[in-house]
Formats: C-alpha cells, structure tokens, sequence
C-alpha cells in the first residue's frame, strides 16, 4: 500500500497502447514523470544544492 | 567595412541567433502551460524551473537547460474562488478556428466541469491573441504541427474527463457510466478503445497469483481514479514539452565552460484553502531561501573571519529552520503524513489530531496553521481541519494523491 501509485494501471496500460503516437510517447515508464537528476551526477554545484536541499 | 566575408564566423553567428530566438521563445511556452491567474497574481507560476543557460570560451551561448519541479497539476480539475487553470485552456478555447474545434471536439467554457468558474478572463490580456503568440514560439522551438494537434487533442482530453458522469447502481455500491457521448470523445481524442476504458475505470481487472480478478468500484473511487489520469495526463504532456524545449536548446556539440544559472520559484501563496501541493511550494521556497541566506551570509562571514578582517558576526535570517524543521523532521508534518497514509482508514481529521497530539506545544504550529517566517507579518492559514481536503474530494483520497507528491519530494 505504501507509496502506491494512485492511478488506476489498467487505465495506464491502455494508454500507454494507444493508436495516437503522442499519447503512447508521453505514457512511456518513467520518461515524463520525476524530475530527472541525472544530470547533474556529475554536477558538483548541483550535487551541492541537492544536499544541502534535500540530504541525499 | 567588410570586405572578406568568413563563411564560418557568419554560420556561428546563425546558430546564436537561432539559439537566443528559441531561449526567448521558451518562457511564453512555458507560461501559457504552466501559469495561471490566483486571487494574488494574474500571472503566477504554478511550478518551480531552475534555468541553466552555458556560456562558451569566447562568451557566447552554447546551450541551455530547463528543470523544472512541482507543477501544481490539481488545477487543472478545478480551480479556487476567482482563479483560473492554466493559460493554455482559455488561449485554445478562446483562440481556436472552426476547425481545430471540430478537430479537436472543443466546447463552449460553460460546458467543462473541469472549468470551475467558466470563462475568466485577464484584465488587459487577449487570450485568442496570446494563443497565436504561443504557437508561434512552439513553432520557432520545432514543435511539429503533428505534435502541435497532438498536445490541443490533449487539452480538450483532460477537459471532457471531467464531464465524465458515474452513479451508484440500485442494489449495490458498484458504479456505473451514465452515458457514453464523453467517453466516446476522450478515446477518440486519445487514440484508445471506448469499451475498455469504461471497463477499466468501473471494474478493473487486478492480477492474483496467476488469475485476473475484476474488482468492484464506487463512485466515488471511479470518480477519484479519473481525476488522478486526468492531472497525469496534463502533468506528463507538460513535461514533454519541457523535454521537448531542452532537446531544441541543447547544444552539447559546443562545450560549455561556465554558466549562469536562474532559479525561479513556484508562487508562494496563502490561500484561503490551502492544497498539499502549495504546502510543498511553501516548505520548498523556505528551503531555497535558507540555503540562500546560509550560502550568502553565513560562508561570506566565515570568509571574512579567516581573512582576519575586523568584522562582528550577524545572524541573518535563521528563524527559517524551525518551521523547516517542523515540516521535514521525522515524526515531522510530512512524515506523520505519509505514515499516515498506511492506515487504510485514516481521515484527514485523523492526521490533523496527530500533528496536534505530537506538535501542538511547537512554536510554528498554530491550532490551524504553520507560521511561515518568509511571510512573517502574516500566519498562514495552511491547516483548517476538515478543510486540508480540497473540496468534494473525499478523505483517503486526498491522502492517496499525497502519496505521489511524496515520493516526488522524496526523491
């Protein structure tokens, strides 16, 4: 139950078929969801700013 | 004054102009998208981005990277007293020819529930205008007109989710679609099968061991289960058009060697009715503001120090912290939130007598509220139990949406 994505999967996965290409695009795992990180890995200011913001 | 022409200085030239139109052109994108009039500011950000602009050896431009956080995407399933969802809905609605409305299955402003207070409009903005401008900058950032259709079908998608209408069947709690006349528009605006997506949103199939099993639902579970695919649909085509933006200011052939780099926050508000998503804007500002005034006054201090400079320490601004504190700790507000979100039966007032039980003596926790230092004249009213619910949603639901906010903070 804990951090259960609240959308409904079936819905998602008919979505993530669709016949229009710019629908399927956007339902592609993971591509549009969280903020991306990753480039700021080898980022020293960011990696900074992460820290200091988030902790990690 | 030019006698020789050097063919390769004037292509460099080319590309900056083209560079410096298209970073121009991405913050009316972006605006039009993620903007939007509050009771507070007619044009407030409703998402934080941070720029990153790269700059090369000689000082030129050589590329450029948008981030953004946070869109606060509930608002574009309703909208507050006075307030407005994005720009984009009233540009497309306003600014659409009677084409692109048959193309696209647009209707009249009093026809969207998703439209809280219909038609509003901006003092001294043309929104059928600014729809021309904004497609226009789409243009210059490469936006196809195929994509261009693709993301107006979207609009019009989220919109009609919204007049989706369920009710409870006579001899039990299972939902049932009134008609099919919205449902129809929405696959074909999005390319998926009408009977399915019925079939998927009132009794799901869920996967047990090596069977599928259907499970039942209530309205008022179906009626959650849309309005969450319909702020994921607009949040995700949002992030493809930051996506998009950032592949047409990428310029990684040319390397960069320094870079300016702009952060712009989401709009700080108080709002009578405050959702999670504008607590999380809140908490995230006071962050960035601490880190500020820890990197610019507490290091340039330190600085001075060990330069031995005649200098008397000056406490600048650290009463940020303890409503940080307060908000992040363990066993803090957000923490108590997602443990809370375990129980199955936990209500909204469930939580706020548990922030009250373990916060109450805090001196940033109000009986209904968290005090803000950055807006210190005023405490802000976040927390009014029985009203953290943004309207006719109901309890668990919230907690549920939570979740996924969460876990974006989180990381």
């Amino acid at each position: 139950m804990k951090n259960m994505d609240p959308l409904n999967d079936n819905v998602v996965s008919l979505l993530q078929n669709s016949s229009d290409t710019f629908t399927r695009e956007i339902w592609k795992d993971g591509t549009y969801t969280m903020t991306k990180r990753i480039s700021f890995e080898n980022d020293f200011f960011f990696s900074y700013i992460i820290q200091l913001l988030f902790g990690e | 004054m030019f006698q020789t022409i050097n063919h390769n200085k004037i292509f460099v030239v080319n590309i900056q102009i083209e560079l410096e139109t298209q970073l121009l052109q991405a913050n009316p994108i972006l605006e039009a998208f993620g903007n939007a009039k509050t009771v507070k500011n007619d044009n407030s950000s409703r998402f934080g981005k941070f720029i990153r602009i790269n700059f090369d050896t000689s000082g030129f431009i050589a590329g450029a990277l948008i981030e953004t956080y946070l869109l606060e995407k509930s608002r574009a399933i309703r909208q507050a007293k006075d307030e407005r969802t994005f720009h984009i809905f009233y540009q497309l609605l306003h600014g659409a020819d009677t084409k692109m409305i048959s193309d696209y299955l647009l209707e009249d402003f009093r026809g969207y529930r998703y439209l809280t207070n219909g038609n509003v409009s901006v003092p001294n903005v043309n929104d059928a205008q600014e729809f021309q401008q904004t497609v226009k900058a789409m243009q210059i950032m490469n936006i196809s007109t195929d994509e261009l259709n693709a993301i107006f079908r979207t609009i019009s998608a989220v919109l009609q989710f919204g007049n989706l209408k369920f009710q409870s069947e006579r001899n039990s709690d299972q939902a049932t679609l009134i008609d099919d006349t919205v449902a129809q528009k929405i696959c074909r605006l999005l390319g998926i099968p009408v009977t399915e997506m019925v079939r998927s949103f009132l009794k799901p199939k869920l996967k047990v061991g090596r069977d599928f099993v259907t499970k039942a639902q209530t309205q008022s579970q179906v009626e959650f289960a849309v309005e969450a695919i319909s702020k994921a649909v607009y949040e995700r085509m949002f992030k493809w058009i930051v996506t998009r933006i950032n592949k047409s200011l990428d310029r990684s052939k040319r390397q960069g060697s320094s870079f300016i780099g702009i952060l712009d926050i989401a709009g700080f508000e108080i709002f009578q009715l405050n959702s999670f998503e504008q607590l999380c804007i809140n908490y995230t500002n006071e962050k960035l503001q601490q880190l500020f005034n820890h990197t610019m006054f507490i290091l340039e201090q330190e600085e001075y120090r060990k330069e031995n400079i005649d200098w008397e320490f000056v406490d600048f601004g650290l009463d940020l912290q303890p409503t940080i504190d307060l908000i992040e700790k363990p066993m803090g507000i957000l923490s108590l939130l997602d443990e809370e979100c375990w129980f199955p039966k936990a209500t909204d007032k469930s939580y706020v007598d548990k922030l009250t039980v373990t916060h109450g003596q805090h001196p940033k926790y109000g009986k209904n509220h968290i005090d803000f230092p950055m807006k210190s004249s005023i405490s802000i009213l976040l927390f009014q139990p029985n009203q953290i619910i943004v309207r006719p949603v109901i309890s668990v639901s919230f907690i549920m949406q939570v979740k996924s906010i969460i876990q974006q903070i989180n990381g």
